[in-house]
């Protein structure tokens, strides 16, 4: 059975980023994971997210994540 | 999950590297001790302040208040339960606090020397604060202040641990404390600290009670502060044996409707809460409440019945108080919370345009955060117990003082830590209490996911309690139902919790403290027989609708004996003259 798919959260602009992990780094909920294989980043408790930018705002490349809120906010 | 534990030893060890941990490590490591800070995120970004701030108490005689003036306002908008030592010496320091954000790289004032002073209704009605000199972007407030903790060689900061326990003398309660114990969250790695002095600013709790979408996946950790903070520094003391003060009294904040972030958006636009037909909140006639007190208890009232839609009306804000270019200084503070990407985006989807119309706001539900609740602090940063010190959100016995309160009482502890290092009797870990400490965890690991319970369904299941049973409006039939309520699944299914990988350990620590935090919520409302508002929090009890300072002014304290929650009184404390 697939998983129900929630719009909202962190996204990951993956033609722009340059893989090198500051958002991990530093999310106050540690929301991302990086594949210790492929070094493939995800957000892989995105229910956990805080949306307070953190990652955002320490991303050293423009436009590579940014955050759309969920349904229940807008 | 069977690693090593590693075993680290210092002078002072800080639990928490927020606004106050930061503060705390740096006093103390100019103080010349050496200092280990546990830190549960990464410290550049974590705790409240960790995405911005867009203001900061300072109180003066120059300015404002001479510090009697403000000590006694806070008093008055605690509904005097409020230590009011504690509020003088916060005013007394606030000066050079700013001073050491200025030496730390942070900019404080305008390009003349002057500060910027403008309202703040959340921290004390009356009393302005300075805000940030525009176009200074204080979102890299909290990684210029953390920069300068970890430029010490004497601090060592342990990213990605998080204190689940506190370890005293001979493993008693009420003991002198004598370290803790951390949890690597990524490794799930137990690390346990020996100290002479420990400071407790591991931040309030935001998942006390559910918020309207907490059970709802994508929004369940959108919460009014950060997330990562849930009580457990204030359930690590009370184990220890601390004092536990007005856990009653949590915390109601106005937030944004349906995006439940506090910050600079609803705490100004409390300057004028008006409801659908656009007129402005009034109080109750026999209450004497503050402006903004009557924005929190309207909306309140108001957030689940039919009354509604509440809304900000921040349109004074263009002639207020005096000059011009308000509503931009009021942008500008939106844009530089913390938060402030969320806000944003949540004003440009919805359409919601304060310049043009009023703005729809909602209440959050009860939460602890640096008020009346919460670890009982003296004017020297330090807790009831020797060897234990506190600072920031967790702290309790008065009114609010926010990123303020952090550094001048973050800085206090630090500095009288580190003092007390210099003299404290070198006292050994008790082993068993290690254990027993780990065992609270790993117990979780052995349970077999198929016949668990989830952290999330434990912990929906004591939220939904508080929120169902407990204060603002409650009674004590109400009360003790839910307490039943809560003992019959703390008993039942909490030892079902599982945890399956170090994340989920760090978890089952927290969801512990999370049911600790609403027994005590439960229980200090049930002692307390009377109704009191201060003024970002209520307790009204159907059975005793009045205030009654014959009886009741007084801190309602919670300790912890022979393995049960015990209630009494503890005087507030008033400034005595001179």
């Amino acid at each position: 059975m697939e998983q129900t798919k929630y719009r909202g959260g962190i996204i990951i602009d993956y033609t722009r980023c340059n893989g090198c992990g500051k958002c991990c780094e530093v999310c106050p909920t540690d929301i991302f994971n990086i594949n210790s294989e492929s070094y493939q980043l995800t957000v892989a408790y995105p229910e956990e997210c805080w949306y307070c930018g953190a990652c955002i705002y320490d991303c050293p490349i423009d436009g590579a994540i940014r955050m759309e809120l969920p349904l229940a906010c807008l | 999950m069977s690693m090593k534990d590693e075993y680290i030893t210092t002078d002072v060890l800080v639990l928490g590297g927020g606004l106050a941990g930061c503060f705390a490590a740096i006093k103390a490591a100019e103080a010349g001790a050496k200092v280990i800070l546990f830190e549960k995120a990464e410290i550049s970004r974590s705790g409240n302040g960790a995405t911005g701030l867009h203001r900061i108490p300072l109180i003066h005689p120059d300015y404002n208040h001479t510090f009697e003036e403000f000590a006694k306002l806070n008093v008055k908008f605690a509904a005097d339960i409020c230590d009011e030592d504690v509020s003088y010496e916060f005013a007394k320091d606030t000066m050079d606090r700013v001073l050491d954000l200025e030496n730390y790289g942070v900019k404080v004032r305008n390009n003349d020397g002057s500060f910027t002073f403008k309202p703040a209704p959340d921290i004390c009605p009356g009393t302005p604060v300075i805000w940030g000199p525009g176009p200074t972007v204080w979102h890299n407030l909290k990684p210029t202040i953390a920069k300068k903790a970890m430029s010490f060689p004497n601090v060592n900061v342990l990213n990605r641990t998080a204190a689940i326990g506190l370890l005293t003398r001979d493993g008693e309660i009420g003991g002198d404390v004598v370290g803790a114990i951390g949890l690597t969250t990524r490794t799930g790695q137990f690390v346990i600290c020996q100290a002479k002095a420990t400071i407790m600013t591991a931040g309030g709790s935001y998942r006390l009670a559910r918020h309207k979408d907490s059970l709802y996946a994508p929004t369940r950790f959108i919460e009014c502060g950060c997330p990562t903070n849930c009580g457990e520094g204030i359930v690590m003391a009370y184990r220890a044996g601390a004092d536990i003060v007005n856990m009653e009294f949590a915390k109601l904040t106005t937030v944004w409707k349906d995006f439940v972030h506090w910050g600079v958006g609803p705490a100004m636009a409390l300057l004028r809460p008006v409801d659908a037909w656009g007129r402005q909140f009034q109080p109750e006639p026999s209450e004497e409440i503050s402006l903004s007190g009557i924005g929190y208890k309207r909306s309140m009232n108001l957030g689940y019945d039919t009354l509604g839609p509440d809304y900000y009306d921040v349109s004074p804000l263009e002639g207020y108080p005096e000059e011009k270019g308000e509503m931009q200084r009021f942008l500008w503070a939106l844009e530089n919370e913390s938060t402030s990407p969320g806000y944003l985006l949540w004003m440009k989807e919805r359409g919601e345009d304060f310049k043009k119309a009023p703005v729809e706001f909602e209440w959050h539900p009860p939460y602890l955060h640096n008020n009346q609740a919460g670890i009982h602090m003296d004017v020297d940063g330090k807790s009831t117990l020797d060897g234990l010190y506190c600072a920031g959100d967790l702290t309790g016995g008065g009114w609010r003082h926010s990123s303020g309160g952090a550094f001048v009482f973050g800085a206090r502890a630090g500095s009288n830590a580190a003092e007390y290092a210099k003299k404290a009797p070198k006292l050994e870990i008790n082993t068993e209490q290690v254990n027993a400490e780990k065992e609270r965890i790993l117990g979780a690991t052995r349970v077999n996911p198929r016949d668990g319970y989830s952290w999330i369904e434990l912990e929906d299941k004591a939220r939904q309690i508080a929120s169902e049973y407990g204060p603002p409006y409650t009674n004590d039939p109400k009360l003790e139902r839910g307490l039943t309520h809560l003992e019959r699944i703390r008993t039942r299914y909490l030892p079902q919790l599982y945890a399956r990988n170090p994340r989920e350990m760090l978890r089952a620590s927290e969801v512990k403290a999370v049911f600790t935090n609403v027994e005590a919520y439960l229980r200090a409302a049930l002692f307390r027989k009377e109704s009191r508002a201060p003024m970002a929090s209520l307790l009204r009890k159907t059975e005793y609708p009045a205030r009654d300072d014959a009886n009741w002014l007084k801190h309602t304290l919670l300790r912890y004996v022979n393995g049960e929650m015990t209630l009494s009184t503890k005087d507030v404390r008033r400034l005595t003259k001179k």
